[in-house]
């Protein structure tokens, strides 16, 4: 009661030039506020219709191939995502430079194609949580339990393939591992395979070919964590806040009921 | 009272020490590039990289490289307002400090400001209404460096409908432009070179949307007159899939496509220098036709020898690119031979160890 008469003696001493301020002050932050939370028309036109147009480039396996009929870690999810939200899927091909501005222009609604998070393009595009780490992982020997990131790489050698995005991550590595040295080969599988001969400590490499190639090579594991971040992720329009929330709640769901995991491991093997 | 004193001295004090620092980056001594193979050269990215010890780092590691050359655009669409105003304070940092590193410039100009062309039209529209506006800034632009600046290359790729701002791509509506651009530049830097053509390697007919064939563009670019206005050549050559030394044929794009260019230049009876202003391979995953690192190291490195020393008449074998300011999250990022963050990539040291005679 004691600040209900607070309120009151305040409004009483108040003029009608306040109360101008007031309106425009509260209208502006309505206003302003407003737009962020209005839902744009792409996810209830994709409720109404029933169908999501995923856009995507059908050049990348395993992420994505048209060779011999769309398939791919991409496509398994896109397809996961359509069930979860009780719609259809419909494919949509571009080459990868028209990626973006399709989906600009309105020729389909997302991009789930193998697509790294770039900020300079986050004026017009928002993405989802990342789906996939591409960045460089360090394979290691099952029987090297001292080893386990570069840092205990101080006097050992770490094998990449020449020129690769490994190497280079070697390269910047050396000015924070004391005598890391490097050694390089023809081919990622190169660079495995001296890490299986015990020839060196570990291999630096991207996930999917690091993957595939534990996948039928027993003796090798890859280090928990990541070298590098590359991280996959679908894009929206901007304005599409409510389709993104959508869809980093399905993408939460595919997760944490081990969904997501079993479809790339299904095409690059498990974790 | 002293206390009160003693507060306004410690607040003079925390606002000197508040004060931005001054630039620190000085050109230091001048140098000279050091290389066994001076036909290496190298385009830069600086453009969009505002801070000046980032393009001060850029050109020394350039020239630290061995690289002789670089080629750098300069967009008119930057520089020039309307009223004629001129910003001059990029190029001259850019210039500036490819001076004092000893490296020969080749400026490519082109994107026409929007006071220069018709509304709804992209940077790359360029009708033959603004030509002599767009010769006018290129002499003023000559005249500016004509101590630092080796040549001018006018306008870039334009048998591509994207890069001549899908008007149709006639070979000789650019020969107009080359002619008076190169008019206004010999008349206020006589001794700037000018470069033409740097025209995109393709196998489009004639009639296609998109663009036209390299080498018919090049050939009706010269029954236009174009060995009239021009110094040198600009070439434009990718090796995509193939190492360096498989032999051209005109219906395939590879790095020697430039021996072509070669053939209908003296057809025409032009024995002028090709400068070779973009070349290189690409190995990121994701491009249809990259090729795996190793081999991007190889096939440029070998392709910069077998230049030096089979094709006397090449002047420049500019690789593409240096470094981007920032990572373009794509496979442009596997085409530069230094990251954002100035770490060598490997190709860098193999080109470092050929141009040091290794």
């Amino acid at each position: 009661m004691a600040s209900d008469k607070v309120i009151s003696r305040k409004y009483e001493v108040r003029s009608p030039k306040w109360r101008t301020c007031y309106f425009i002050l509260i209208t502006s932050f309505f206003l302003l506020f407003s737009g962020c939370t209005s839902r744009s028309q792409t996810l209830d036109r994709i409720q109404a219709d029933g169908v999501i147009r995923v856009g995507l480039d059908p050049t990348f396996p395993p992420f994505e191939n048209g060779d011999g009929g769309l398939h791919g870690i991409d496509i398994d999810l896109a397809n996961a995502i359509g069930r979860e939200m009780g719609i259809e899927v419909e494919f949509v091909l571009f080459g990868y430079d028209g990626l973006y501005d399709a989906l600009l222009i309105d020729q389909c609604d997302v991009l789930i194609s193998a697509l790294i998070i770039d900020e300079t393009k986050t004026k017009d595009f928002a993405y989802s949580e990342p789906y996939f780490n591409a960045g460089q992982f360090l394979v290691l020997h099952t029987d090297s339990a001292a080893v386990n990131s570069l840092t205990d790489f101080e006097g050992k050698t770490v094998s990449v393939e020449t020129g690769s995005a490994g190497h280079v991550a070697a390269i910047s590595a050396q000015n924070r591992v004391r005598d890391l040295r490097i050694q390089t080969l023809p081919t990622p599988d190169d660079a495995m395979w001296t890490v299986l001969q015990q020839e060196t400590a570990g291999a630096l490499v991207d996930q999917v070919n690091a993957r595939l190639y534990i996948q039928t090579h027993p003796g090798l594991t890859l280090a928990p964590e990541p070298i590098t971040v590359e991280p996959y992720a679908i894009v929206v329009r901007k304005d599409d806040d409510d389709l993104l929330d959508e869809l980093n709640r399905v993408l939460d769901r595919l997760t944490s009921s081990g969904e997501l995991e079993q479809i790339v491991g299904q095409w690059i093997g498990t974790d | 009272m002293f206390s009160r004193l003693l507060r306004g001295a410690a607040l003079i004090l925390i606002l000197v020490a508040l004060k931005p620092a001054p630039d620190l980056v000085v050109l230091g001594p001048p140098q000279t590039p050091s290389s066994t193979m001076p036909v290496l050269g190298v385009h830069t990215r600086l453009t969009d990289e505002v801070e000046e010890w980032k393009i001060k780092q850029s050109l020394e590691m350039v020239r630290e490289m061995g690289a002789t050359t670089i080629v750098e655009f300069f967009p008119w669409a930057y520089y020039q307002g309307e009223s004629g105003g001129i910003a001059w304070q990029h190029p001259d940092l850019v210039m500036k400090h490819a001076h004092a590193q000893g490296l020969r410039v080749i400026a490519r100009i082109g994107l026409t400001p929007e006071w220069a062309r018709p509304e709804e039209t992209t940077l790359n529209y360029l009708g033959p209404e603004s030509y002599a506006d767009f010769a006018a800034f290129t002499a003023e632009f000559a005249a500016r460096y004509e101590d630092e600046l080796h040549a001018i290359i006018v306008w870039n790729e334009p048998n591509l409908a994207f890069e001549w701002g899908y008007q149709p791509t006639t070979a000789a509506d650019y020969v107009h432009l080359l002619a008076q651009t190169a008019a206004a530049v010999r008349q206020t830097a006589p001794d700037v070179l000018i470069l033409g053509g740097a025209l995109a390697p393709t196998l489009e007919p004639e009639g296609s949307p998109w663009g036209l064939n390299d080498l018919i563009y090049l050939e009706q670019m010269y029954a236009a007159g174009a060995a009239d206005h021009l110094d040198g050549l600009a070439v434009h050559t990718y090796g995509f899939q193939f190492p360096p030394e498989t032999p051209p044929e005109p219906g395939l794009l590879n790095f020697r496509r430039y021996e072509l260019y070669r053939d209908i230049m003296l057809d025409y009876g032009h024995d002028s220098p090709v400068y070779i202003t973009e070349t290189g391979w690409n190995d990121h995953p994701r491009w249809t036709r990259a090729v795996r690192p190793g081999q991007r190291i190889d096939y440029t490195t070998n392709a910069i020898i077998q230049v030096a020393e089979q094709t006397p008449w090449v002047e420049t074998a500019a690789i593409w690119m240096f470094r981007t300011p920032a990572p373009t999250k794509s496979y442009m990022d596997a085409y530069s031979l230094v990251t954002p963050e100035f770490i060598e990539k490997p190709i860098y040291t193999a080109l470092q160890e050929i141009a040091s005679g290794e």
